[in-house]
């Protein structure tokens, strides 16, 4: 038996040194005094604002991004449960409903840097938690083919037969904002009845607002709920599609703002700020309405804008704020959850 | 959730069945065919373990007639992506089973008067193939999400949207099912493979037209899992390269991945050599992480290094190296378990009388070469991994496949068609310098010899 151990020992210590070696070799790589931005704004938008980021301002920036795949396991999750031990110095959301949670835990440090008084009211948390900047707004995706462009009253899936509408899965991102907002309207048993009717009458429930937006612009879809961001990845390809704005029942539009908070246990605080001030500033807002994104500046911005974006600048004014719906996400994702079969 | 469950394993079973009677049918063909014909069937057998797994899914949700408004069509598609996938693994374990044969023990048994063999162990290499890709197929997650098939471990994705605020417990309770299945599973194949193969044989000859059928299917399933997969994707030109280039993510993060995969399957071809001859129960007990699937496994392993004593190597590459290699080492296990009956094969102990240069040499033939084959696929298993690198991930250490993942959610063909390549091409080139190095060590060794 003592043989067999000692034969086996060197096969044990060649994976065990290997690994020891290979985390000694990038502990010492990876000590830098580069920010740590985790980032929930895709990679295909965020990679050039930290590239001019860094170019004008000198600041290493490493980004850490989500993926569509991880949703709600993603970065949010991970802030929460390594609270003090995390490497985060800044967290940058595509929406605004992870920061609350983030304060919650008391994990968000109050700033209000110089560019913080342009953002509107309903955009920012008013202690200086967090900041919104460059928005998305909730649209209704027609297919043209399929619908004229007059027949605008449609979009809240009042068919009979809704075999040819798609809506996300109302569990994460967005989709869930807007769940949140419509039950602040509506109602929990409103919004829980009208749902109902519209699985029972076929709506297609896909897993995100980018495969809504494919089922429409494909045609196998009428229409379906999704973002902007989404809808003009459609217009850029050229595909047949058209949007109006998702409005609430009493008018209001959805505009989700991308959020920025500072990470309370941050060593790099200078840094930190530098940051938050560059992301909420106009030259920001305007390159992200420049982006194929097409990102709507919350705040004023003297240049030139997109012909798109300032269309969907109309909107601002008929924003809904969003911030009340913050409490009404636990219960729902509750019911959903219950709805869903996943409890 | 469990009506979902059950048809998830339905599901598993059906494609497990389909693959491994292909995968014995290819195996025939490959034993009854002249060499040339055999150097196409093993690297047709390549293109599915160097696919992207998502990118076949991806492609065909670009097409005009979506999936996703058929569920049959689209259940047949995941079906037939799934197949491909995991038919390399089935036809792997067969043909690391079928050559461990010991053949003048198999003639034995075969002569042997009034002994009656059971239909199981009649069948044991077919039953392992079988159940290589039913549990790999039981676990899959990312293609599955991407597609919306209705499937277990998307049920567990969703139960935890809003956060981790469900417990370890619970999220532990939803996988109990296809966890005991698997335990259950490998204890029976286990035991499997203490017999000796006995249903497949060097001298089977097989009609040719049958032959060409099964080329003919193999051609099939491959243009359904790679090459449509690719055109498509690289319909859109492949003009973003030297963009991509410039911008300097592709080599880093390429390069991380690289190192992650690598280091993983280095140490993992090491634990399965120590953990071959190891007792059942120790077996089970470092399967059950694997097991559990990438979605639960990186949860466990972002929660363990949450803990106090250990939150500090939380942002190291620890959780991600030792959750890579948790994943892999089911395969592994098997491949290497299969390998090492190989070894004790009679021509390598014919081999050990040789004098040490032709040893050397016969050794590296017969030894190395099938040995660094057998860590390909786990190798490929780790590269390709999505969810583990999105949850576990340096942040200074970021993968190519989470980017790779959101150019497909942004449609960004141009960008992802690049991507792609880089991804698909550096499997090969690691094995192609693996064997490389191994060849000039062996000569190496050999020169050392013939020197003194």
């Amino acid at each position: 038996m003592k043989k067999k151990i000692s034969n086996r020992l060197p096969l044990i210590l060649v994976p065990v040194l290997l690994v020891i070696i290979f985390i000694l070799i990038t502990t010492r790589a990876s000590i830098d005094q580069s920010l740590v931005v985790y980032c929930s704004h895709d990679s295909v938008f965020s990679d050039e604002v930290f590239r001019k980021f860094t170019f004008e301002t000198g600041i290493k920036v490493t980004p850490r991004y989500d993926t569509e795949a991880s949703k709600s396991l993603g970065l949010t999750e991970k802030i929460l449960r390594e609270a003090e031990n995390s490497d985060c110095d800044i967290y940058w959301s595509n929406e605004m409903f992870s920061m609350p949670a983030l304060m919650e835990k008391d994990l968000l440090l109050s700033y209000k840097g110089r560019n913080w008084s342009r953002i509107p009211e309903n955009f920012k948390e008013e202690n200086g938690f967090w900041c919104g900047f460059g928005a998305r707004m909730r649209v209704i995706i027609f297919n043209k083919e399929h619908m004229s462009e007059a027949a605008d009253e449609m979009g809240y899936f009042t068919e009979k037969d809704l075999q040819k509408m798609a809506l996300a899965l109302p569990l994460f991102g967005t989709t869930l904002t807007h769940f949140a907002a419509l039950q602040q309207y509506w109602g929990v048993d409103k919004l829980q009845q009208t749902y109902n009717n519209w699985r029972q009458n076929g709506l297609r429930i896909v897993p995100g607002n980018g495969p809504s937006r494919n089922l429409v612009a494909n045609g196998n879809c009428k229409y379906g709920w999704t973002d902007t961001d989404d809808f003009f990845g459609a217009v850029d390809k050229n595909l047949p599609v058209y949007m109006k704005p998702a409005r609430l029942p009493d008018g209001k539009t959805i505009i989700i703002p991308n959020t920025v908070g500072i990470i309370k246990h941050t060593d790099k605080l200078q840094a930190a700020k530098i940051f938050v001030n560059y992301l909420i500033s106009e030259k920001n807002e305007l390159a992200l309405a420049h982006s194929s994104s097409r990102q709507i500046p919350l705040g004023p911005v003297t240049g030139e804008i997109p012909a798109e974006v300032k269309e969907l600048q109309k909107y601002l004014p008929e924003a809904a704020d969003l911030k009340k719906s913050i409490g009404e996400r636990k219960t729902l994702l509750n019911w959903l959850k219950e709805e869903h079969k996943l409890k | 959730m469990t009506s979902i469950f059950l048809f998830s394993v339905l599901r598993s079973f059906c494609i497990a069945l389909l693959t491994a009677f292909i995968a014995a049918k290819i195996i025939k063909t490959y034993l009854s065919s002249p060499k040339k014909t055999r150097h196409l069937i093993l690297l047709a057998l390549l293109f599915p373990l160097l696919t992207p797994p998502l990118l076949p899914a991806y492609a065909y949700s670009s097409f005009k007639i979506n999936f996703q408004t058929s569920p049959f069509l689209n259940e047949i598609t995941y079906f037939l992506i799934t197949t491909t996938r995991f038919l390399p693994y089935a036809v792997l374990a067969l043909f690391m089973l079928n050559y461990s044969a010991d053949y003048s023990s198999n003639v034995c048994d075969r002569l042997s008067p009034g002994k009656k063999l059971s239909f199981i162990r009649k069948h044991s290499t077919p039953i392992i193939a079988f159940f290589l890709p039913f549990l790999l197929c039981l676990h899959e997650y990312e293609t599955a999400s991407l597609m919306r098939i209705r499937h277990w471990s998307i049920e567990v994705f969703n139960a935890h949207s809003g956060g981790l605020s469900q417990t370890m417990w619970s999220s532990f309770k939803m996988i109990l099912n296809p966890l005991s299945i698997s335990i259950i599973l490998i204890i029976f194949a286990l035991n499997l493979m203490k017999f000796t193969p006995l249903n497949i044989s060097r001298s089977s000859s097989i009609q040719s037209s049958r032959s060409c059928l099964i080329q003919l299917v193999l051609a099939l399933l491959l243009a359904i899992s790679f090459f449509i997969p690719l055109v498509i994707i690289s319909y859109s030109g492949i003009s973003a390269f030297s963009e991509i280039f410039s911008t300097g993510w592709m080599f880093k993060e390429s390069l991380n991945s690289t190192i992650f995969a690598m280091i993983a399957t280095i140490c993992l071809a090491f634990i399965s050599l120590v953990l071959i001859n190891s007792s059942k129960k120790i077996l089970i007990l470092a399967l059950i992480p694997g097991l559990c699937g990438n979605l639960i496994l990186g949860l466990a392993i972002l929660n363990i290094f949450q803990l106090p004593g250990l939150n500090s190597l939380g942002h190291s590459v620890l959780p991600l190296t030792l959750a890579l290699i948790l994943y892999g080492l089911p395969l592994s296990l098997l491949l290497n378990f299969c390998f090492s009956k190989k070894y004790k094969d009679s021509s390598i102990k014919t081999a050990e009388l040789l004098p040490e240069i032709e040893k050397n040499r016969i050794f590296w033939q017969l030894r190395t070469i099938p040995f660094v084959l057998c860590q390909f696929p786990v190798y490929c298993l780790i590269w390709f991994d999505l969810t583990l690198s999105t949850l576990l991930a340096p942040s200074s250490m970021p993968g190519i496949f989470p980017r790779l993942y959101n150019l497909m959610h942004y449609n960004e063909n141009e960008k992802l068609s690049a991507t792609v390549v880089v991804a698909v091409l550096v499997p090969p080139i690691i094995l192609a310098v693996t064997l490389m190095i191994s060849r000039i060590g062996a000569k190496w060794i050999q020169g050392r010899f013939s020197g003194s």
